[in-house]
């Protein structure tokens, strides 16, 4: 064991390389965090490198004021709360029947719901079948066909196969109904799966860009991937953020922290949640690879 | 439980067992009505978000007009196909969808494997360090694509950081964005930078069940560290490695509409014009429903074959003749 705990050099090396590597990581996200809480002058002088310099919060007093950015922002928290309870509550009521052995049709529906894993319409045949049910710009489009995976079906089936038979014979016995019995039972003992599954979604709705882009043409409807792609990547921020800005070297600093700042918000609620559910996320993937 | 196992029909009479059946159902329809109503609208949602647009993909061998609909316009066989493959821009959305994908496998498929072997490296006692090492390493997988190309548009620009250092190092500014070289390596790099850490997860997971006395029997046989990574770690990888290469080779003609689409300007679309974009700009900016429609599935047929190819391949190499299937 004595040679296992011994540093040598290969061990320094590697831990430089790490090091080195968790800085990569780091560091565009601290870089655009410092430019969007550092002094003004110091942006536009180009003098932030790293860690602020100075400190002022006037990019995301902007963003308060701008009603696109806000409405924006409103419309994706809407877009993944709601997307995120309709793929609950779909996984539920598909997976307790599906595990459910009094379920004649258990093995046929698994079948056909089965053959969605492998074969998608593409992008074009699904985009005119939605337009055929009008959904176009409207936000079911962003969070209803998000619900039908049947992925994710497969992960609380499994987990609900896990719970004791006697639980549900037991309640049933009691008279107990089976909508009693998924909510009262089930859904207390899915709880982990559930979060891990909710997670997953949250994140995919939060930061797609994709459907947006395709089914949505209303600024109205518009997610933050939406602005953010008009900000950062079109250029757009003076039209975005409210009020008159001279064609100056300082304007266009400023608009580069609004940009940050927008960058920081859209990120935070990821950041902020991340380290207390890492281990679901964690679990989630190596589910899915094992089921896989 | 195989549907009516068990329950032998009193005779042969085709009526009278048409009869058992219904009442069959109708008793289970009355016992079980409630796991009916639980399936009822996830069948529902089913059919209509991932089954009915299928039906819509006859489009592709007709010629769609909004006003005869996808039932009503004509059917053109295979004509949409030909027109594809004699598009004058055939060619080359094909080769940079291929060269793209192919250097995001050859690049970034490696990079998780060999980050996990190296997080596994390091010392029992420093399990913490090990611990924040991938929890940052993680982090990147959670960062919107359009954010991320959206930085790179501010830190590749003129006056970008890295133009910064690059001013510094050399004195010239290089032109990044909208010149054709860096796309590819823009592309790769940002992939590589969100998914190193998110793909070595599985890696690691399967390095935890090396049972710890391999390693120490191959430390009391003499073996260095090179022989212990060789002859302990990778075999230990290896079933894990052979199912995401198959799964992951796919991805050489299927490249991801999202990147591609935000880093890609006009003026690089000799390299970054890629399969699913060009499927969007026909299809959806240009309204060639059916055009779009037939190179949409000419993709997805290949890159099933490709996945089949792939497992072909890794079932005749492997000596357990093992694939994904």
């Amino acid at each position: 064991m004595h040679t296992l705990r011994k540093m040598r050099l290969f061990d320094y090396l590697n831990y430089l390389f790490l090091i080195g590597f968790s800085c990569l990581m780091l560091y565009p996200l601290l870089y655009v965090f410092s430019i969007s809480v550092s002094d003004g002058e110091a942006v536009w002088k180009q003098s932030v490198k790293l860690f602020p310099i100075g400190f002022n919060l006037d990019a995301y007093e902007a963003i308060a004021r701008a009603n696109a950015v806000v409405r924006a922002y409103r419309n994706s928290i809407v877009y993944t709360v709601l997307g995120t309870s309709f793929t609950l509550i779909v996984c539920l009521l598909a997976a307790y029947p599906l595990s459910e052995p009094r379920f004649r049709w258990r093995g046929p529906v698994s079948l056909i719901l089965g053959l969605t894993l492998f074969f998608s319409a593409g992008l074009i045949p699904t985009y005119l079948t939605y337009q055929s049910y009008g959904l176009l710009n409207t936000i079911w489009v962003i969070t209803l066909p998000v619900a039908f995976n049947f992925w994710f079906i497969i992960l609380v089936r499994a987990n609900i196969s896990t719970i004791p038979r006697e639980l549900k014979d037991a309640a049933r016995v009691d008279g107990a109904s089976d909508f009693r019995i998924l909510l009262q039972i089930i859904v207390p003992l899915s709880k982990p799966i559930l979060a891990t599954i909710a997670l997953f979604v949250a994140v995919a709705i939060w930061n797609d860009f994709f459907n947006p882009l395709l089914y949505l043409n209303n600024s109205e409807k518009f997610p933050l991937t939406i602005m953010l792609r008009r900000m950062l990547i079109r250029g757009a921020t003076g039209e975005v953020v409210q009020g008159n800005y001279a064609d100056t070297l300082q304007a266009k600093a400023f608009f580069r922290q609004v940009k940050m700042a927008t960058v920081i918000v859209t990120l935070g609620p990821i950041l902020l949640v991340y380290p207390f559910v890492q281990k679901y996320f964690v679990q989630g993937t190596l589910v899915g690879a094992i089921k896989g | 439980m195989a549907i009516g196992a068990g329950v032998v029909p009193k005779k042969s009479d085709p009526r009278s067992r048409l009869h058992d059946w219904r009442e069959r159902l109708e008793k289970d329809l009355r016992n079980n009505w409630q796991l009916y109503v639980m399936i009822l609208p996830v069948l529902v949602g089913f059919f209509l978000f991932r089954f009915y647009p299928l039906y819509g993909l006859q489009i592709a061998f007709k010629d769609y007009n909004i006003v005869a609909g996808v039932r009503g316009s004509e059917w053109v066989g295979l004509e949409n196909f030909f027109k594809f493959v004699e598009d004058p821009f055939f060619f080359r959305v094909v080769k940079n969808t291929v060269v793209l994908g192919f250097w995001t496998l050859v690049i970034s498929y490696p990079l998780p494997i060999i980050f996990a072997v190296l997080l596994n490296e390091v010392k029992q006692q420093h399990g913490l360090f090990k611990r924040v090492t991938q929890s940052i390493s993680y982090l990147p997988h959670f960062v919107a694509v359009v954010v991320i190309v959206g930085l790179i548009y501010d830190f590749f620009s003129f006056d970008g950081i890295v133009n910064q250092i690059a001013v510094a190092l050399t004195g010239d500014t290089v032109r990044i964005l909208g010149a054709s070289e860096w796309f590819r390596p823009l592309y790769v790099g940002s992939v590589v930078w969100q998914g190193v850490g998110w793909g070595s997860i599985i890696y690691l997971a399967a390095l935890t069940g090396i049972p710890p006395e391999l390693y120490e029997a191959a430390i009391v046989d003499g073996a260095s560290r090179w022989q212990r990574i060789k002859y302990v770690t990778l075999p230990g990888l290896l079933p894990v490695i052979s199912v995401t290469l198959i799964l992951s080779v796919s991805s050489i003609i299927s490249v991801g509409f999202e990147r591609a689409f935000l880093l890609q300007q006009p003026a690089t679309y000799n390299v970054s014009d890629v399969i699913a974009t060009y499927v969007y700009r026909r299809g959806l900016i240009k309204f060639d429903f059916s055009y779009g429609a037939a190179i949409g599935l000419f993709d997805s047929v290949v890159a099933f074959a490709l996945v089949v190819a792939a497992n072909y391949i890794v079932k005749r190499t492997n000596e357990d003749r093992e694939g994904l299937w």
